[in-house]
């Protein structure tokens, strides 16, 4: 561990051990419908990730809304490649919940320090599924 | 959550992957939320969206199946994105059609509907169940008393086990109203209903509303109502005292009686109708009708307004039902008078989403529906621009190819 990564903790949903880099966002997410299952990219029009790529990345949001469908939307996107490695959730709900289980990555949610607001997008994260452990810090690699 | 221990052993894969792989999504879902057990689910009603699942979903059902996956309860299945009703040779989409015969063979009933209470699927007052169709759930939580939360992929684990997760819905506590609003407007037709759910479920945010002022309304009000009510939010029941069954009284459904109301007006109403048409005539180049799906009565009532009419040419009008009002219709002779007309009717496919391909009009079509979920949805996956209004409007706008634009009597 470099100097300067911190750790917080939260309730393992589903199980699994990666690291990259965060995409954070304090909207909701609708993952059918908002994203493009295709290429991973936000097409929700005015949404504050409008236009970006959630591929290969660490999701940071609060949870999901809209269609019921948005746990299959993430199986296609994971099976496709174009999907997030793994969530941290304000909350989690059903769609996240499932989704993640479906698309086989680690989701944790409630965390001892509000995830929205500690991190930003770019940070290098470690998300342990296992344990709810979440090691970061600034700027990437 | 707790598992028993045979609930353990599926968990654990003892009885097969379709089993294992249910049993981690409502273990998931359960820890989440906080459920505390498992509890037995009286059948379930599962979506099979072609879009949102693609070729990796169609792999992943057809993969269940083959895994000697069965269904353990009543299952039906949502609307799906071709028409059954269409010849041989008619455009079919292969993942969509995969996904059906898997779950078939899993022992669903191809049902193929958003609404499933128009073909006698309806669960029971009390009837613990999972359903997927967000729509679908607000109705049967609300008109029906039965208790469903919002479920997705977890209507399909659910289907597999006969289970659920009890949180939300399944627990009486949380199904009561944290909010109250009366309208003070006079909301008559049909489009009236819709415009409601939607200002109602935007207004309501994340509390459970009681809404009063309210008088009349029949199941079509009910189910447009309920749809523009889930579409527009993420709420899974609203409560009518005198239609909701566990509701007779608003005390029932709001025992905090510190909760004032909020009034929703005419201005209300108005706001929302903007949203979805500019209120001024102008050329149509879509006219839909059946988001949910048509009733038998809906179906009947573009018959009568037609009165033996023809839809203007360049016009598509489209009648979106499912497989038994299909039947119904076309054994009663109504739905030669409708072909007659010049109205596409079709079986089972999703309402609007799958007509317009990449470069069908040279402009921004101008689609006429008596459906907020129609209007609501179609902007956001298609160029299209919306007229909303009664069942009357767009069969006269079908016919002149024009929209007129109705005097509000709200007040």
């Amino acid at each position: 561990m470099r100097d300067g990564t911190a750790v917080f903790n939260g309730m393992p949903v589903t199980p699994g051990l990666v690291e990259g880099l965060a995409l954070v966002t304090c909207e909701r997410i609708a993952f059918n419908l908002g994203v493009d299952e295709q290429t991973g990219v936000v097409i929700e029009r005015g949404h504050a990730l409008e236009r970006q790529s959630i591929a290969g990345r660490i999701l940071v949001f609060p949870g999901c809304k809209g269609s019921t469908a948005s746990s299959y939307s993430l199986l296609q996107m994971a099976a496709l490649g174009v999907g997030p490695i793994a969530l941290i959730n304000a909350r989690a709900d059903a769609l996240s919940a499932a989704g993640a289980v479906l698309a086989g990555i680690p989701l944790v949610h409630r965390c001892d320090q509000d995830p929205l607001r500690t991190l930003k997008t770019g940070d290098w994260v470690r998300v342990d599924g296992y344990t709810g452990a979440v090691q970061w810090h600034r700027g990437g690699s | 959550m707790r598992l028993t221990a045979e609930q353990r052993r599926i968990l654990d894969g003892h009885e097969g992957p379709a089993g294992k792989q249910a049993m981690a999504m409502l273990e998931a879902v359960g820890n989440a939320l906080d459920a505390e057990a498992l509890i037995p689910v009286a059948s379930a009603h599962i979506v099979l969206d072609a879009f949102a699942m693609g070729r990796p979903g169609a792999d992943w059902v057809v993969s269940l199946a083959e895994q000697g996956g069965r269904f353990v309860v009543p299952t039906s299945i949502n609307a799906i994105s071709y028409d059954r009703s269409a010849g041989p040779g008619a455009p079919v989409d292969a993942h969509q059609r995969r996904m059906l015969e898997a779950c078939q063979a899993m022992g669903a009933v191809p049902s193929c509907s958003c609404n499933p209470f128009s073909q006698g699927i309806a669960p029971s007052f009390g009837q613990h169940v999972a359903w997927s169709e967000s729509a679908t759930t607000a109705y049967l939580n609300a008109v029906l008393g039965a208790r469903s939360n919002r479920e997705g992929a977890t209507a399909l684990a659910s289907a597999l086990t006969g289970l659920t997760p009890r949180y939300g819905m399944h627990d009486p506590a949380q199904r009561l109203a944290g909010a109250w609003f009366e309208v003070d407007a006079r909301v008559r037709e049909a489009p009236d209903y819709g415009l409601l759910g939607a200002v109602l479920a935007r207004r309501a945010g994340d509390r459970i509303p009681v809404v009063t002022g309210l008088d009349d309304a029949c199941s079509e009000h009910l189910f447009g109502f309920a749809a523009a009510f889930a579409i527009s939010g993420n709420l899974p029941i609203f409560h009518i005292p005198g239609v909701t069954p566990e509701a007779p009284t608003l005390r029932d459904a709001l025992p905090d009686a510190s909760v004032r109301p909020e009034k929703i007006g005419p201005a209300d109403l108005a706001a929302e109708l903007a949203r979805h048409e500019r209120g001024e005539e102008r050329a149509v180049d879509l006219v839909t009708i059946g988001a949910p799906h048509a009733t038998i009565q809906d179906i009947h009532e573009v018959a009568d307004l037609l009165a033996g009419r023809r839809v203007k040419p360049g016009v598509e009008f489209t009648l979106t039902t499912n497989c038994s009002n299909y039947e119904v219709a076309a054994r009663g002779g109504l739905l030669r008078t409708l072909e007659a007309s010049g109205v596409r009717v079709t079986a089972d496919r999703m309402c609007f989403g799958c007509d317009l391909g990449a470069g069908k009009f040279a402009h921004r079509a101008v689609l006429a529906t008596n459906s907020l979920k129609a209007a609501l949805s179609a902007p956001g996956t298609r160029e299209v621009e919306t007229c909303y209004g009664t069942t009357r409007q767009c069969v006269e706008a079908a016919i002149s190819g024009t929209w007129t634009p109705r005097r509000q009597e709200w007040n």
